[in-house]
C-alpha cells in the first residue's frame, strides 16, 4: 500500500506531540496507584506515588508482593530540564527540530486506536526501530491525563521482553492537596540533573560507538573508585556505560546477560597495557550492548590525532 | 578449546537454563566426579558465575555462600583421611557423592526459578545483595583477615586465580542495575516505571 510522505510526517508528528505530553504528564501531575512489572515469568506489584509541587518532585515505590523493599527520592524538576530530548525549557513541550530530526531518524511511529488499561481509555502506539540497534515498544496512553498506563518492550522479533501495566490510578483529585512528607526532606535527593548534554571529548573515556541518535545525558567520575559512568539516551531507550580501570577492574569478569529488556555487557579490555572493565546496562538488545562496549577509547589518544 | 569443552560448557548452559538432557546432567556430574579436578574446578566456577549473574539479573535472591569451595575444602579433607586406610575405589566414589552433591544444589537451583511464583517468594529469605559503596567492594580480591589461614587445595586456588569472589561480582552487578534504573528516569519519557526495574533493596537502616 502506498503511503504519501506527507501522511507519514502527520502521524509522526501526532505521535511526536503524543509523546511530548505524556512526557510532561509524568513530570508534572499527582498520581498514585498500582503497577505491575512482568519479566521472564515473574510478576511484581509495585506502589508508587508520585507529587509534584512547584519545582520539586516525590516520588516513591513501595514494593507490595515479595521481600519488603521501597525507594524514594526527591528531584528538583528545574535542574533536570534539558536532560530529556522531550522536554523544553518552557511549561508545554516543544518540538526542538534537532532532536525531532534524531527521533525520526531512529523510530517509526504508529497510532493503533484504544485500548482499556485501569479502567481507563488509552490510546494505543507502536514504536517500531528504524535499526536493529534498539527495541521495539507497545505504549498505552491515557486519553484524558496523557500518562503512561502501560509499556511493553518487544525483543527484535516482536516477543515481549517485559511489561510494565497500571492496574488501579488515580490522577490529581486529593492528592493534589497531598502535603509533601516531611521526611522526603532527607532522602536520596538527585541532584546529577544541572549536567544537560555533555560533550564527551571532555572525558577521560570515549565511547567511539553509539547508535545513531543517542546522545549522551549524564556523565559522571568517582575520584575515589577509578568509576566513571556514562548515560546515553535517544529520547526514548537509554543505556548507561560504566569504566572501572586500574587493578580495580581485574575483580571482574566477562559476562553477557539480560533479564526482561534489560542487558548487561560486561567487558575486559586492555588499553594501552592497562586493563579496564566496561559495563553496558540498558534497554537495547545485546548485540548492540556488545558493540558499545568494545568501542571505548581513552579520549587523550583521540584528541591526539588531528 | 576443544570439542569436549565446548560440549561440556553447553551441557551447563542447558542446565543452568533448565533445559537439559539426561546426557547433559550425566557429563557435569561425570566431570564434576573425574579424578583430574582442574576441569571440575572451572566447570565450578563457571557455574556460580552463571547462577549469580542470572540471579541478580532475574531479581532473584540467592545466598552468598560458596558452597563450591566448602565443598572443594571437604573433598580434600576427604582425600587426606581416605587415603591410607580406604581403597581407591572408597576415594573416588566418595568424591563423587560430594561432587555429585554440588551438581544437586546446581540442579535444585535451576529448579527454583522454574518454580511458580509463591514458591520464589518464600525462598527469597535467603541473603540479600546489599547495596554497598564502591569502595568495600573494590578492595582486592579474596582476601582473608590477616591472622586467618585458610586450608587451601590446590583446586581453591585454581578459583582464586580466576580473580573475583562471586560477592563482589553480584554487588557489583546489583550496583549497576539500580544505578542505570535510577539514573535513566531523567533521560527518558516513562516517568517512574523504571523504578520498578529495581530490584528490593530497603534502605539499609531497615535492612536489619
Amino acid at each position: 500500500m502506498f503511503v504519501s510522505h506527507f501522511a507519514i510526517s502527520q502521524q509522526f508528528t501526532s505521535a511526536y506531540e503524543l509523546l511530548a505530553e505524556m512526557t510532561n504528564s509524568a513530570d508534572r501531575l499527582n498520581y498514585s496507584g498500582l503497577v505491575t512489572y512482568e519479566k521472564s515469568g515473574r510478576l511484581k506489584t509495585l506502589k508508587v506515588l508520585h507529587l509534584a509541587r512547584d519545582e520539586i518532585s516525590y516520588e516513591k515505590i513501595v514494593h507490595v508482593d515479595g521481600p519488603k523493599g521501597e525507594f524514594a527520592q526527591w528531584r528538583h524538576r528545574a535542574a533536570c530540564k534539558g536532560l530529556n530530548p522531550m522536554i523544553s525549557g518552557n511549561d508545554l513541550p516543544s518540538l526542538n527540530e534537532d532532536s525531532l530530526k534524531r527521533f525520526a531518524g531512529s523510530y517509526s511511529f504508529e497510532i493503533r486506536g484504544q485500548s482499556r488499561v485501569a479502567s481507563r481509555i488509552g490510546t494505543l502506539l507502536f514504536i517500531k526501530p528504524n535499526d536493529q540497534f534498539r527495541l521495539p515498544y507497545i505504549l498505552t496512553i491515557d486519553q484524558q491525563s496523557n500518562l503512561i498506563l502501560k509499556s511493553v518492550i518487544l525483543d527484535l522479533s516482536g516477543k515481549p521482553l517485559e511489561r510494565f501495566q497500571f492496574i488501579e490510578i488515580a490522577i490529581g483529585g486529593d492528592l493534589d492537596l497531598l502535603e509533601l512528607p516531611a521526611s522526603a526532606a532527607t532522602g536520596n535527593s538527585n541532584s546529577n540533573c544541572n549536567l544537560g548534554f555533555i560533550e564527551q571529548e571532555q572525558r577521560q573515556w570515549l565511547v567511539d560507538w553509539v547508535p545513531p541518535g543517542f546522545v549522551m545525558t549524564s556523565s559522571e567520575k568517582n575520584e575515589a573508585t577509578d568509576h566513571t559512568t556514562m548515560v546515553f539516551s535517544d529520547g526514548l531507550a537509554s543505556f548507561s556505560v560504566f569504566v572501572i580501570s586500574g587493578s580495580k577492574s581485574s575483580g571482574l569478569p566477562s559476562f553477557t546477560s539480560s533479564s526482561g529488556a534489560t542487558t548487561v555487557v560486561s567487558v575486559k579490555l586492555n588499553l594501552d597495557g592497562a586493563p579496564i572493565t566496561v559495563s553496558v546496562v540498558g534497554e537495547i538488545p545485546q548485540a548492540t550492548g556488545k558493540k558499545i562496549a568494545q568501542s571505548i577509547l581513552q579520549s587523550s589518544e583521540t584528541t591526539k590525532t588531528p | 578449546m576443544s570439542q569436549y569443552d565446548k560440549q561440556l560448557g553447553e551441557s551447563l548452559s542447558a542446565l543452568m537454563d533448565g533445559e537439559a538432557s539426561e546426557l547433559d546432567t550425566r557429563r557435569v556430574l561425570k566431570e564434576l566426579s573425574a579424578e583430574k579436578s582442574e576441569q571440575a574446578e572451572l566447570l565450578r566456577g563457571k557455574w556460580r558465575r552463571y547462577q549469580s549473574v542470572s540471579a541478580v539479573m532475574s531479581g532473584s535472591s540467592i545466598s552468598n555462600i560458596d558452597y563450591s569451595l566448602a565443598i572443594s575444602q571437604a573433598v580434600a579433607k576427604e582425600d587426606t583421611l581416605t587415603k591410607s586406610t580406604q581403597s581407591t575405589w572408597a576415594q573416588s566414589s566418595g568424591r563423587f557423592v560430594i561432587a555429585a552433591s554440588v551438581a544437586l544444589v546446581a540442579i535444585f537451583g535451576v529448579q527454583q526459578f522454574n518454580q511458580p511464583l509463591d514458591v520464589i517468594n518464600q525462598s527469597s529469605d535467603f541473603a540479600q545483595i546489599d547495596e554497598m559503596p564502591l569502595d568495600s567492594m573494590m578492595g582486592p580480591v579474596n582476601q582473608f583477615p590477616s591472622g586467618f589461614s585458610v586450608p587451601m587445595s590446590t583446586e581453591v586456588q585454581a578459583v582464586s586465580s580466576e580473580g573475583y569472589s562471586e560477592v563482589e561480582v553480584q554487588a557489583y552487578l546489583g550496583y549497576i542495575l539500580s544505578k542505570h534504573a535510577s539514573q535513566a528516569p531523567y533521560a527518558r519519557m516513562q516517568g517512574m516505571l523504571p523504578y520498578a526495574r529495581i530490584e528490593k533493596r530497603a534502605p539499609a537502616a531497615q535492612a536489619e
